[in-house]
């Protein structure tokens, strides 16, 4: 290379880099995040992912787009994603605490000890980890396998004596992941009360954008020796039961999406419950799910009687839906003691969350080669 | 002839021009809000007729100012990308809590155009408390015989824990709001908080409950 070209190439390179502007985002910086998979080689997958820390809400998912393959479209999966509510009554009927909104929580900060960079993690400022990682098989056919990978972003909820770790997990095979894990300390002035920890998350969904989303209740029934699976599409803003033995799930499809066999493409809301769910007294512990047309004001899953009071239809329409899993915390040695007029120890983890699987997002089994 | 010098010099002779005519960064629809994005939002309510009404004279307190985002209001044309940001604009929810009704006040403010959009009145329950409301309880807490005398000759040296900066000290005080059940409850409508006291790795079995409203102070016994 002469010295002409050069300077040249030392002028072209720091015009595109400095006047050239960057491709626009709805986020940047560290509240930005975008993974392909395979973490290394040729991508097949990518998420696109911008997050938030917000006061009482703690880690909020501002907007998620997956893409099924370098050369397709990418496909927004949430416009918004928070806990909207951690509700912990206990067993003698008080307190019942509202860990999220009845209080200014902060996420407490992270360090290299809560992520450490030799098992994929980095920390996104201080209250943040971010994590890519093996997330163990993703498939096995005999001698053939593929193991598979996630992102996962989380922060702590510094909340009182407790701490409540919020994680979002993105998989390469296009899987969302809500979990929230309770630890830290067990109430000081009653350690040993039994309680339950019930986080309720709220999902906007917006399936290849806002509009034209329905939601359908999958249920599985059996009959003799025949199985049968119904998916009605819900067309008021209401609440449902999940029973275990109908598989129930929330179905959300958008009538503009299909692969590329013609078939509906949905996202598919199920419960991943650790033992059970609760109902309390409160009248929004009743439900397990729940449906509403998007407002931008209601946030609050307390209010989720009042919100679909008066139902407003929610077929193609811009639809959020919440869900409410359980943690029946029944104290045990393991969670500590009693020493000098004190109480000395750390609750274990315990986690309880929400899967939202795809469904006809692909034409073909990803993942393979 | 071009030496080597001529060329890294005029290189970072150019990238200084050209970055010194940029215009700042602007914020990504959503990004976090920035401090002056804070105040601005707190201004711009406290300034507005609909908020100063809903405040009313008494004693108020700005409680959180955080960012949220609005959907556009016809968005089945808007694009929908994740390269090509949104036409959202920038909004900050402002929340007050007015102490003589117990109730609060919630405000969105539209940053660009500096004004409130929507302002209305909320229910206690929906007013989370905030670390100025942790620090007045433990001030009030401390004035008291009785929980100096249960916390010992060190009762001075707590502090509110703060577990964002990373950084206990050694004997900290967390809270957590009292919600009332019943109007048999001395918290009734009012603003609570219960105080934990953290020496080292230990807990205080026994707590303390601050009324914020009345002022007042209790000590409340733990079980063993």
């Amino acid at each position: 290379m002469t010295r002409r070209s050069l300077l040249i190439a030392h002028l072209v390179l720091i015009v595109g880099l400095v006047v050239v502007p960057m491709a626009e985002a709805q986020c940047s910086g560290i509240n930005l995040v975008e993974q392909k998979f395979p973490v290394t080689g040729v991508e097949q997958t990518r998420w696109r992912v911008c997050w938030l820390e917000q006061a009482k809400n703690g880690l909020v998912i501002t907007a998620a787009f997956f893409r099924t393959a370098p050369n397709k479209p990418w496909i927004r999966i949430l416009w918004d994603g928070r806990i909207s509510e951690i509700f912990v009554p206990y067993h003698d009927g008080s307190p019942r605490y509202y860990d999220v909104t009845n209080f200014t929580f902060n996420l407490v900060s992270v360090s290299a000890a809560d992520c450490p960079a030799a098992l994929g993690g980095a920390t996104l400022g201080a209250h943040v980890c971010k994590e890519v990682r093996d997330r163990g098989l993703a498939w096995k056919d005999y001698g053939s396998v593929r193991r598979g990978q996630e992102l996962a972003l989380w922060g702590a909820l510094g909340a009182g004596n407790y701490n409540y770790v919020m994680e979002w997990i993105f998989r390469d095979d296009g899987t969302l992941i809500g979990r929230v894990g309770a630890t830290a300390v067990n109430l000081p002035s009653k350690p040993k009360m039994p309680h339950m920890h019930n986080p309720i998350w709220r999902l906007d969904v917006d399936l290849n954008g806002f509009a034209n989303d329905s939601v359908a209740f999958g249920t599985h029934t059996e009959s003799g020796a025949n199985g049968n699976d119904t998916e009605p599409t819900i067309t008021n803003e209401t609440g449902k039961d999940w029973d275990p033995q109908a598989f129930n799930s929330l179905d959300i499809m958008d009538s503009n999406l299909k692969n590329g066999h013609g078939e509906q493409t949905m996202y598919r809301l199920m419960a991943m419950p650790t033992g059970g769910f609760s109902r309390h007294q409160e009248a929004f512990t009743q439900k397990d799910f729940w449906v509403t047309h998007y407002d931008p004001s209601e946030m609050f899953a307390k209010n989720l009687p009042t919100y679909v009071s008066t139902p407003q239809p929610v077929a193609n329409a811009d639809i959020v839906v919440w869900y409410k899993g359980s943690l029946h915390h029944h104290p045990r040695d393991e969670d500590g003691e009693f020493v000098s007029g004190g109480w000395k120890g750390e609750a274990l983890i315990m986690w309880t969350g929400f899967v939202l699987m795809p469904h006809n997002l692909f034409d073909r089994t990803p993942l393979i080669p | 002839m071009i030496s080597r010098f001529a060329v890294a010099a005029l290189t970072l002779f150019i990238a200084t021009r050209v970055l010194a005519v940029q215009p700042p960064p602007s914020r990504a629809p959503l990004d976090p809000l920035t401090p002056a994005e804070r105040k601005v939002a707190e201004d711009v309510s406290r300034a507005d007729s609909r908020v100063k009404e809903l405040l009313g004279a008494g004693r108020n307190r700005l409680v959180y100012v955080d960012f949220i985002a609005i959907k556009p209001a016809d968005a089945s044309t808007a694009p929908d990308s994740p390269t090509k940001p949104l036409p959202i604009g920038r909004h900050a929810e402002v929340t007050f809590y007015r102490y003589d009704d117990d109730s609060g006040v919630r405000a969105i403010v539209d940053l660009q155009k500096r004004a409130v959009v929507q302002a209305a009145r909320i229910e206690s329950a929906e007013v989370p408390l905030n670390a100025e409301d942790l620090s007045e309880a433990l001030a009030l807490a401390l004035k008291n015989d009785a929980v100096v005398s249960l916390l010992g000759a060190d009762a001075k040296t707590f502090r509110v824990g703060d577990g964002a900066r990373g950084v206990r000290p050694r004997n900290i005080v967390r809270g957590l709001r009292v919600v009332a059940t019943s109007d048999r409850d001395p918290c009734w409508q009012r603003r609570c908080v219960q105080l934990f006291f953290r020496r080292g790795d230990v807990y205080l079995t026994d707590s303390v409950v601050v009324d914020l409203t009345q002022q007042q102070v209790r000590i409340e016994r733990g079980q063993r």
